[in-house]
């Protein structure tokens, strides 16, 4: 029964790592695919110059 | 019972295990094989990771939701001009006045002067000024398609040598990683016939997470957005040293790509509100370097491409620097003093009137 318990709550939180870590891994990616405006290397003046 | 669903969920387990030292004091050897024999349920895992991956996405979209971009969340500076492109984009509503909307790049923004005196001298209009540092022609085909389309009135778009002489790369380039976020099926069906792909449709997801901060979602209140940012740039910092060269780089480029830039022309004339006159507007030019460009072997080219164009859009390519002399000038083409915008302004707003966008 505590085994039972133990095995349940292990898997509850690895489906919890694995869902923030799903999460993060789509925030990344798509907040790759757009122009990153707070990107040094994207800004000079008033232009920017990131391609 | 007994039948491990991969290693590494076996590893977890032991890791587990052996941190709880009862366990290894309490429970049989075989108690111990079986639970660490046990079936992870792979199925309770993945339902939990779901939910859990639900309700981050809820936490984001009302996080979102509590920080609009049109009271200046989401800006991340005040010279984020594709925030506030995209900010300005999304108010334009359709008015009982007629809408005058200018589509360019700063070149025309430092240009002109504020919004707010065009509205005084030409209050017939419902002015917007929609620019941005560096808008390539993909991107004014973007904002076109995203305009509402029943808006009437006057649509004038910006024609230069930069513009006309963008790789497809470059085009490429922006359609897979765009600055302005929206996309929207008429733009990416238009750009989809010229051989390109656009990006995969979340624009406006990506716009978000690229700018998102936990910490301070308002990076920059909207009122201390720089219209004029030429007035606030630290001169010392900057290389103007190659202004000059940039007019000839363009023209060495314009015979390569004129032909598929003039293809996008015609996809802007196209997404265009079916309402509206499409004109075009010529970017200020420094008159220092007019010398050197006349003498380029694809001036002539260049010259003719802007006659093609008029042939194609409404009126004449309005001009607006005449009158400007080099002193106004910050660089190849951007206006700095009150004066050099003053003279534009005027210009601008006498070639609209007796031109055949006049309404």
């Amino acid at each position: 029964m505590h085994d039972k318990k133990r095995m349940i709550l292990f898997e509850i939180l690895s489906g919890i790592v694995l869902g923030v870590l799903v999460a993060i891994g789509i925030i990344s990616a798509i907040s790759n695919l757009s122009y990153n405006p707070k990107s040094d290397t994207n800004k000079s003046y008033f232009v920017y110059q990131g391609y | 019972m007994c039948h491990s669903v991969f290693d590494y969920t076996l590893i977890l387990k032991q890791v587990w295990f052996k941190k709880d030292v009862s366990i290894w004091n309490s429970d049989t050897v075989d108690n111990m094989n079986d639970w660490m024999t046990m079936s992870l349920r792979l199925e309770r895992v993945l339902i939990v990771a779901g939910v859990v991956l639900l309700l981050c996405i809820l936490a984001c979209v009302l996080w979102l939701r509590q920080f609009p971009l049109d009271q200046g969340y989401w800006v991340s500076g005040p010279d984020d001009d594709y925030a506030q492109l995209l900010t300005q984009v999304e108010s334009i509503t359709v008015s009982s006045k007629p809408a005058l909307v200018v589509v360019g790049s700063s070149a025309l923004r430092e240009a002109l002067t504020t919004v707010d005196e065009l509205k005084r001298d030409k209050p017939e209009y419902d002015w917007n000024l929609l620019t941005a540092g560096d808008l390539f022609l993909v991107e004014a085909a973007q904002v076109v398609a995203a305009l509402p389309r029943e808006l009437s009135g006057v649509l004038l778009i910006e024609a230069s040598m930069r513009l006309l002489s963008t790789s497809p790369e470059t085009t490429q380039q922006l359609l897979s990683k765009p600055r302005f976020p929206i996309q929207n099926w008429r733009f990416m069906m238009q750009m989809m016939g010229l051989g390109y792909t656009p990006s995969l449709g979340l624009g406006q997801v990506s716009f978000y997470l690229s700018r998102w901060d936990w910490f301070d979602p308002q990076v920059i209140p909207r009122e201390q957005w720089l219209f004029h940012q030429v007035d606030y740039i630290d001169l010392d910092q900057i290389d103007l040293s190659r202004s000059g060269q940039k007019g000839e780089n363009w023209l060495d480029d314009l015979p390569l790509y004129v032909h598929n830039n003039l293809t996008i022309f015609n996809v802007i004339q196209t997404l265009a509100p079916p309402k509206m006159s499409v004109g075009l507007i010529h970017s200020p030019r420094n008159p220092e370097w007019q010398d050197a460009l006349e003498k380029h072997p694809s001036w002539s080219e260049y010259q003719q491409t802007l006659t093609m164009l008029e042939s194609d859009f409404i009126g004449t390519i309005l001009e607006i620097d005449n009158g400007v002399g080099s002193q106004h000038f910050l660089d190849h083409g951007h206006i700095r003093t009150l004066k050099g915008r003053q003279i534009a302004t005027a210009n601008f707003l006498r070639n609209l009137e007796e031109g055949q966008y006049a309404r």
